[in-house]
This record gives structure tokens, sequence and C-alpha cells, in this order.
């Protein structure tokens, strides 16, 4: 048995991170007995993730890089709190290669991938390399010194139309043409090297494969070190604004069973291919045709995960740390199946109502839902000031549902139930997503946001209907000051009416 | 009985409110409503609109109501009582910067009359444009920063002139 393969019961775990997923790390900790160790910054001494862990330690005052990003001291923590793993989460050093290397050189179980991993697959172009060596699509593409127009021609004719001309110093759309048939190709590409000339004082340009109606699929791979690299299907998560993902689901209605099995095999044919070890997300774009392409590979949990759970039933941390350990995954591929239908709509401090805005308060109700299937990933309590020093992502809602038309329903309902008090969130602009008859068909394209200006419209237009009513109700004396310490405890009694002074 | 209240940030002002056996009707911007509550309990109020049941969250301090219904969210007060340390006189004619960032442009002078929407200033905050925009008909009194400033969260960016209501 070599070094690797050996098991080691993980006793304590330090999670290096705050917020929702810290919270969720913890939970699982929990669920299989291990201590947890917290790390806070001084203005989050009481978040939840504090609360709930077994030890906390500061990281004290300071920018992210004396933080949650310094790898030094978060590693003499984990000595000095005698963790004998840490859990990077996701963001801030969950894919940084060098603090992998140093917590597994302080003798530290890493709860991920090894370093050569996470190196291989952060780097762009070695990662590129290494799935053409093992025949994983890539998006096709010419970006090479000769510049001829009868060699961009040729090149272009080899990647097939419709191609995308792209300058190499470029940026913001200059020197951007795409081309849909052949003989269109040498007047766009004149063009093209003449804007970017002008632009960017380099005429030089790059050609790629245009991607009609793209998606965002990804799928969601474990590995042990008993050389199981399994898959645990897809999600799609194509509805993104400024390249950020909203919402998230499982399974995609644009794949059917064949391209399923094709995609989730390329993926293990990559975690195979490296010989991977943790969880991994394998990120593809996949076009109008069925055609998909390599994007790049995820070496850590991934925000929406949650989704993955809830229709396959596996709990993905519990894999992550059994893997840490040295067990083997206790699944056959043939055994993990997808259940029903998730949706994952991810709650921003945002005001849709004004531009999106990012907006701060102190939040008075989180909310909570009777509905089965409903779960709220949040790091955030009734009472917590959200401020502008981390993310804006305050929570993730989470629904299963027998089907897509039952999940979305049921999401709808259930954004109503958690408010957020106290804090404009994006709340109704994913309600008026998941309204329109565009996402209800499942014409999800990555491009949605951009293509559905009417949704933001919406948001904007005011309801006379609702603030009448509001206001009728605030005349006749309906809403009653709320308790402060009852209201913490998401149970608030009512007091006498003390608005009453406001109304003369 | 026409209460004056601030809803967001808009005045209601002039509505007709009265209470009938089951609830209240309210007619405001060409809409008649009726409300009836029909159910309250803690922060959740479950309401019946011109026949159509919803649901508001509410939380009541020092400020307003806070309050959410459907996603959009509202913060209901008195029109004396204002949110920040100036009194409501003045605040009505200032534009506030609504978080801490950057002054990229100012877009007005001093003295130049402005129209509603009118674009006034562009500030950057957490890697996003925003711009303020004229609120009202009125006349530019004064331009407090200059571009590249930085600001705080609050504070007075331009200061129009008071205008008269109707």
């Amino acid at each position: 048995m070599n070094e690797q393969t050996k098991e080691k019961k993980i006793k304590k775990l330090l999670i290096s991170n705050r917020g929702e997923i810290a919270c969720r790390v913890i939970h699982t900790a929990k669920l299989l007995g291990i201590k947890t160790v917290a790390l806070y910054t001084p203005d989050e001494k009481n978040a939840k993730h504090v609360q709930m862990a077994d030890e906390d330690f500061s990281l004290g005052e300071g920018t992210l890089s004396d933080t949650f990003l310094n790898k030094q001291k978060i590693i003499s923590i984990a000595k000095e709190s005698g963790a004998d793993a840490i859990h990077p989460g996701y963001g801030f050093l969950s894919e940084n290669a060098d603090f992998c290397e140093l917590v597994e050189k302080a003798g530290i179980i890493f709860v991920g991938p090894t370093f050569e991993h996470i190196r291989l697959m952060g780097d762009k172009i070695m990662s590129k390399t290494k799935m053409q060596e093992i025949s994983v699509p890539v998006i096709p593409g010419y970006n090479g010194n000769d510049q001829s127009a009868a060699n961009l021609k040729k090149q272009a004719k080899i990647i097939g139309f419709p191609v995308l001309i792209k300058a190499t110093a470029g940026g913001g759309g200059k020197g951007m043409r795409i081309v849909h048939k052949e003989e269109d190709f040498s007047a766009s590409l004149e063009s093209a090297k003449s804007e970017a000339l002008s632009s960017f004082s380099n005429g030089d340009v790059l050609i790629e494969k245009f991607i009609t109606k793209p998606r965002h699929i990804e799928v969601q791979m474990m590995s042990d070190v008993h050389e199981n690299h399994l898959h645990f299907y897809e999600r799609e998560c194509s509805i993104q604004r400024r390249y950020q993902k909203i919402i998230e689901e499982t399974p995609s209605v644009a794949l059917n069973a064949d391209l399923r099995e094709s995609i989730c095999k390329d993926a293990v044919k990559i975690t195979s291919a490296i010989n991977y070890r943790g969880a991994a997300t394998v990120e593809f774009i996949l076009d109008e045709g069925g055609n998909y392409y390599f994007l790049e590979m995820n070496t850590r949990l991934q925000v929406e995960h949650p989704v993955t759970e809830e229709v396959t039933g596996v709990d993905l941390v519990a894999m992550q740390i059994l893997v840490a350990e040295g067990k083997k995954i206790p699944y056959a591929q043939e055994s993990i199946s997808q259940r029903g239908h998730s949706i994952e709509c991810r709650i921003y401090a945002e005001d849709p109502e004004n531009n999106f805005f990012p907006t701060t308060g102190k939040i008075h109700v989180v909310g909570k839902s009777d509905l089965p299937g409903v779960r709220l990933d949040s790091g955030i309590q009734n009472g917590d000031e959200v401020t502008v020093n981390y993310d804006p992502m305050v929570a993730k809602l989470i629904v299963h549902a027998e089907n897509r038309d039952m999940a979305i329903s049921k999401m709808q309902k259930a954004i109503d139930d958690f408010p957020f008090l106290g804090l404009k969130n994006n709340r109704l602009y994913l309600k008026k997503v998941l309204d329109s008859e565009a996402f209800k068909e499942g014409e999800t394209w990555t491009n949605f946001v951009d293509v559905h200006p009417e949704l933001f419209e919406q948001c904007e237009k005011r309801n006379f209907q609702i603030e009448n009513s509001l206001y009728g109700m605030f005349c006749g004396g309906i809403f009653k000051k709320t308790n402060t310490s009852s209201a913490a405890s998401g149970e608030p009694e009512l007091i006498e009416d003390e608005l009453q002074k406001f109304r003369n | 009985m026409a209460k004056k209240l601030m809803l967001g940030k808009n005045l209601i002002d002039g509505a007709e409110f009265k209470k009938d056996t089951n609830g209240y009707f309210v007619k405001f911007n060409e809409q008649e409503t009726r409300v009836e509550v029909l159910h309250s309990l803690g922060n959740k109020i479950i309401f019946n609109v011109n026949g159509v049941k919803k649901v508001a969250h509410y939380y009541a301090d020092q400020t307003g109501v806070h309050l959410d219904v459907e996603g959009r969210s509202f913060l209901l007060h008195g029109p004396k009582k204002s949110l920040g340390k100036v009194s409501a006189g003045e605040e009505e004619g200032q534009l506030k910067s609504p978080m801490p960032g950057k002054v990229l442009q100012v877009l007005v002078d001093k003295g130049e009359s402005v129209s509603t929407g009118q674009p006034l200033l562009v500030m950057e905050a957490m890697k996003m444009e925003h711009t303020i925009k004229s609120p009202t008909d009125s006349v530019v009194e004064k331009v407090l920063f200059e571009a590249g400033d930085l600001v705080e969260g609050d504070v007075d960016l331009i200061v129009l002139a008071e205008v008269k209501k109707e």
C-alpha cells in the first residue's frame, strides 16, 4: 500500500472559508462525527458558521490577503487547533496549488485534489493540450502566425462555418465578426483586420468556431484514490448575468439519453486520464446541434452542487471527506441515478428595480418554508448585516420536485417564503425569469439575460395594486412594531403599535 | 382621510382611503384597490387584493415598515420621518451615493437646467457602473464631487434647487 492509498480518519476539520459554504461543510462534518474549526474576521465574529463550529479562530483585521487568503496564518491555526484536515470550500484558496502543497507538506490533509491536479487544470493552455491528447473536444480554432488571407480562409473552412473572427489583441467586441458563410469570409476578414489595426495597432486575428445557441453544461465528478472515477450527471447553468450564474438546474432539458451518456463519459475520461482525486466539475459548452466542447475543469466543490445532491441523493461533501480519508466511494456508477428535477436560485444583494446595483443592509427576517423539498443554503441569520466586504451572494435556494414544471412552480412559491427582509435582493428578477415562457420552454442559452430585457422592465414597473394595498393596511393599523429579540428567533410577537405616531 | 406616506422613494399623497366591513378601499394612481386582511401572524400577513390572495412579510422598526410582497421590497414610512441624519426638507432636492465608490463622470454643471430622468453623474462601485438620474425637472444648485473622487455611501453628490409642487 503506498502513501496515497493509506486510510487516515479525519477527526478535526478546519474550514478555510466563511458564509454558506462553511456552514454547508460544517453541517456534513457534524453528521460524520468530525469536530470542526471555523475561521472568521472580527466583523463576522457572530456569524452562523462561527456559531455552528466546535471551535473558532479569528484571522484578525485586514484585507483578504491578510485573512482568508493568508496561507501561512491558516496553516498555523490548523496546527494550533489540532485539525488534521482543511476543507477550502470554493473561492478563496480552494484552487490555489501553492496552498494545497503547503497544507500537505505540513502533514495536514487537503480535502481536495493534489496540487499537481490544481496546477494542470488551472492552466488554460496545458489543460487544453491535455484534452486534445485524450480526444475530448475543445472549441476548434486557429491562433497562428500565418496571417495571410488565404491561410485564414483555409483555417475557417477546416473549423467549419459559422466562425468568429477575433482580434488577437482585442477586447470589447472590437475587431470581432461572425461569419456564417464561406463567401462572406474575405470581406469580414478585411473589415475585422482594419478595425483591429485602428483599435489596437495590431491587425492579427484568430479564428474560432462560433457556437450558436450555446448552453453551459457541466458534469459533477468524484474520484477516490482507488481508481474509481465516477460522475454524478450534468447541471445546466446557462442563466447567467455578467458571467455570474444565477439559476442552475439538473437534469438539463437539452440532453437526451445518448448525449448525456456521451458527455458524462468524456468527463470520466478526463478524471481517469489524470488520475484525479476528490470532487471536480467539468464545464462544457453545448451548441444547438448537440456538439459540446471542453471549457475548463474546476478542481473543487461547486457553488451549485446542491442540485446534484437533490437528484442523486448523495452528500457530495461527505464523499469529499471520505475520499480525503483514503476510503473508497461507496457507490457503483450504475447505482447513481437522477430522480426528479432540482433547481437552484442564487439570491444576491442586488436591486433589480435599480439596475442590479449592489445593496447592503440588516436582514431582519430571512424566512422559512413549510414546503417539502425546499432547501436554503445560507450563512445569514436574522439580524445579520450584509456589507460590501464579501461576495454579494447571500443564499442559495434549492428545490426538488418530481419534474421540471413542478420544480419551477415550487421555486416560485419558495422564493416568496424567504423575503430576506431589510435587504433589497434579486428575488423579483429570479421570479420573472422562472415565470417567462422562454425559461419554461427550456430556451435557456447563455445569452438569456441579454435577449430578455423585458424581464428587467417588468421588475422596474411599479405594481400599484400592491402599493395601494400596503398603504391601506398601514392606514388600517395592521403592521405592528416587531420585537427585536423575538424577531431574531424567527417567532416575533405582536406588540403595541408604535407606528401610530407616524400617521399624523 | 388621505394620509401622506412614503413608499420607497415614492410619495403617496392624495389617496382615497375608506374602511369598510371587512377591509379597506384605496384609490390612488388611478387604481381602485380593495384589500382584505385574511390572516396575520408574526411577520406575515396574508391578504386579498381585488380577490387575489397575496402574502406580505414585514418588519417594523424606528425607520418604518420594511415590506416584501412577492419579491418586491418596500420601506413604508411617514413623510416627516426621514431615514438619514438630514431632515425631510433638506432631503428632497439632494441626490445621494447609494454605495461607497468612485465618481467616474459628472455630466452637469452648476446652474444647468435638468429634466426628469436626465443622467447627472456616473459612479462606480463594486466594479459596476451606476448612473444617478434627476428625479425631477430642476436646476443644479451644487455639484459636490468631481470625476475621480472617492465617495462614501449615502452622501450628497449633487444638490438640485427645490421645486415647487402643484
